[in-house]
């Protein structure tokens, strides 16, 4: 048998992974799925024009030099990428999730207070298959077509639209359910998925990978389909994989973000779990089942060796982002949680209002979670409104002082963050910074001062959308003086997209 | 590395009537006559590194299926970036379905990734797919008198380092 032999695993095996999340059959032409949103959308819109920041924008973006307010601090110069879903309306049809619409790249270039702005769609292989069909294909995380193209791996369905991460030289989209996005800087075309190993291709890498101050960065994957499985990857300052594991934690749910402490991973697996045999028919979302009377596990992974594991357990909670992590001299771990008594906000609030409607969910809110070396961990008692907390990243798995947020003190809006919050731990004090009615803020990153002394000596920076004027903006503040408002805002002729993540690659 | 599961080697060593290749069928036994050919259209083949894999099932209703054990014929081919077509002659009439890959790397095999899937190319006759496995039986298979073709579409998961369509429009 010179041609070769038979291959050796069973092709059930191999082929048994073909099939991923909500998969129908091919057909050519969708079937209608009820009414679409967009026209809701559209009228909700010329009622409540706070509702900008989930209409879809233009393809590309592009503003030479922004209108600067204020002196811009001469030191905070390099790039500051910001991704989110943004193309929620194409081929007549609107998504009914803001997580589902195909990610958009802002880039502000800051050049000694000149700065300009791009704006791009990531160009996915799912958002091309789709333009070349003319029409869409593909589930999103929350919405189920009656007739779904089917797709060979989750990267069929990558919408590349959480955030975006700079490392080992290599700019990179992230989404959760599959691959990172390679991405050219010069001209933020996508140049394919990031393939840390040859058998990582095509396996999830979640949006919140954690950078040790010493450049080691740390990520989990969470894979739903073909069984649900977590996968760990260490990956060194240069961006070279050191190692990678794949784990059965049992059954899981979509795991948003996890913390790292000096010596170990921390991943709450809240009781939100995939039901695998819900898939066929429903959304990824909606084939989560929550379970108030389960338990949150904690997975304990020791960074030296994912071999060794702790498992932990905490009441029941829901929430999408930790801020920061320790690990104390008896093993004692903290960490920030912004979270809610349910997932309200996922299932009920960020799904209609893609059709325009506000429905209340409990709010996020900033509360410390501690795992004692043995044994059940506690929630202690929550707080205010909270969410997209962040630390510098000097701190990251050490002990932090300072923890940043937005919040929602006593809205008169109603639902969206007005606030940004810089949280004293040590002294149990927080201050903030009120945008005021009609702005809504989005996630504010520290960004240390070059050569600074201390944990806040540094800028906050983050985007605003100004719904009354119809713009967005670009907030910096001294980190130092948050209650004292910007130092310096940089305002685009148009509204952004409202998003989740970014990063900034100084230089 | 053991490449060919015993009871399969055994089954593949007993026939040889594959028109044009190295031979891997595998006639049915029983008394019926052995005079039917299924030619199978492979397209979609997006590069000429390595090799081809077509094979032929005949497993019944409850049957996993695709599984290589059940293979009745199987063959072999270079790659060539497009298609081919393959025959199989000899065969008793019925109802075969049809599978294949394209083992890019050469190594024998249809690789996966850690969570177990395909990186290299795979599709089903009659370009049938699968709700979370394999496509079925029925939807991938032809049914055979005297002479029938079917078609192989050879598919790719979205993963790897290959530059895709750029984003600026």
């Amino acid at each position: 048998m010179s041609a070769g032999g038979i291959p050796r695993r069973s092709f059930l095996a191999a082929s048994a992974a073909s099939g991923l999340a909500g998969l129908a059959p091919f057909a050519p032409a969708l079937a209608a799925s009820g009414e679409d949103w967009g026209e809701a959308f559209a009228a909700a819109l010329g009622r409540n024009p706070m509702l900008l920041g989930w209409k879809t924008p233009p393809d590309r973006l592009d503003t030479g030099s922004l209108a600067v307010t204020g002196a811009w601090p001469a030191g905070l110069k390099g790039r500051f990428f910001r991704n989110g879903p943004s193309i929620h309306d194409r081929f007549g049809r609107r998504y009914r999730h803001w997580f589902d619409g195909d990610g958009m790249i802002q880039e502000f270039a800051i050049d000694g207070g000149r700065i300009a702005h791009r704006g791009r769609v990531v160009g996915t292989p799912k958002l091309a298959r789709e333009d070349a069909a003319g029409r869409r294909l593909y589930n999103g995380y929350g919405t189920h077509l009656e007739s779904a193209a089917p797709v060979r791996g989750p990267d069929g369905l990558n919408a590349a639209n959480i955030s975006v991460l700079h490392h080992g030289g290599e700019l990179l989209v992230l989404w959760e359910g599959g691959s990172a996005t390679r991405l050219d800087e010069a001209t933020l075309a996508a140049r394919g998925f990031k393939a840390w190993s040859p058998r990582l291709g095509g396996v999830p890498f979640s949006a919140h990978p954690k950078v040790d101050p010493d450049g080691a960065l740390w990520n989990i994957g969470c894979a739903l389909l073909p069984r649900p499985a977590l996968v760990l990857y260490h990956i060194d300052r240069a961006g070279r994989l050191a190692k990678a594991a794949l784990v059965d934690a049992g059954p899981i749910g979509l795991i948003h973000d996890f913390v790292v402490t000096h010596k170990s991973l921390v991943i709450l697996i809240q009781p939100f779990l995939f039901d695998p045999g819900r898939a066929e028919r429903v959304s990824v979302l909606d084939a989560h089942v929550w379970n108030p009377q389960a338990e949150t596990r904690v997975l304990v992974v020791d960074k030296a060796d994912f071999n060794r594991r702790r498992w932990h357990a905490l009441p029941a909670c829901f929430g999408f982002h930790y801020g920061n992590g320790w690990e104390e001299a008896d093993g004692t771990i903290r960490l920030d949680h912004c979270l809610a008594g349910d997932p309200g906000i996922l299932t009920e609030t960020l799904r209609y209002v893609m059709k325009g409607e506000f429905r209340p969910s409990a709010p996020l809110r900033y509360a410390q979670i501690v795992l004692p070396p043995k044994g059940d961990g506690r929630i202690e008692s929550p707080g205010e409104e909270a969410e997209f907390a962040k630390v510098a990243p000097a701190v990251v798995g050490r002990r932090h002082r300072y923890v940043y947020t937005l919040g929602a003190p006593d809205n008169p809006e109603g639902w969206h963050f007005r606030t940004v919050v810089k949280r004293d731990l040590e002294r149990g004090a927080a201050e903030s910074f009120d945008y005021g009615p009609g702005k809504i803020p989005e996630e504010h990153i520290f960004v240390p001062k070059p050569g600074g002394r201390g944990e806040d000596d540094g800028w906050l920076i983050g985007t605003v959308l100004d719904w009354k004027k119809g713009v967005s903006g670009l907030s910096a503040f001294d980190a130092r003086a948050v209650a004292a408002g910007p130092v310096a805002q940089a305002w685009l002729p148009y509204p952004l997209p409202l998003g989740f993540h970014g990063a900034f690659v100084e230089g | 590395m053991k490449r060919i599961p015993p009871l399969l080697a055994a089954l593949l060593a007993t026939g040889a009537i594959l028109s044009g290749l190295p031979s891997l069928a595998a006639p049915e036994t029983g008394g019926a006559a052995q005079a039917a050919e299924l030619t199978v259209a492979v397209s979609g083949v997006n590069s000429g590194n390595g090799r081809v894999f077509v094979a032929l099932h005949r497993v019944k209703a409850g049957v996993k299926f695709p599984d290589q054990k059940g293979a009745v014929a199987g063959a072999w081919r270079m790659a060539g970036k497009g298609g081919f077509s393959i025959t199989f002659t000899g065969l008793a009439p019925g109802r075969y379905a049809v599978n294949g890959f394209h083992d890019a790397n050469g190594n024998g095999d249809l690789d996966t990734n850690l969570l177990g899937i395909p990186v290299e190319g795979y599709g089903f006759g009659n370009g049938a797919t699968g709700m979370f496995g394999p496509a079925s039986f029925d939807d991938s298979s032809v049914e055979l008198k005297s002479a029938a073709t079917i078609h192989l579409p050879i598919g790719y998961a979205d993963s790897g380092a290959t530059p895709r369509r750029e984003s600026n429009r």
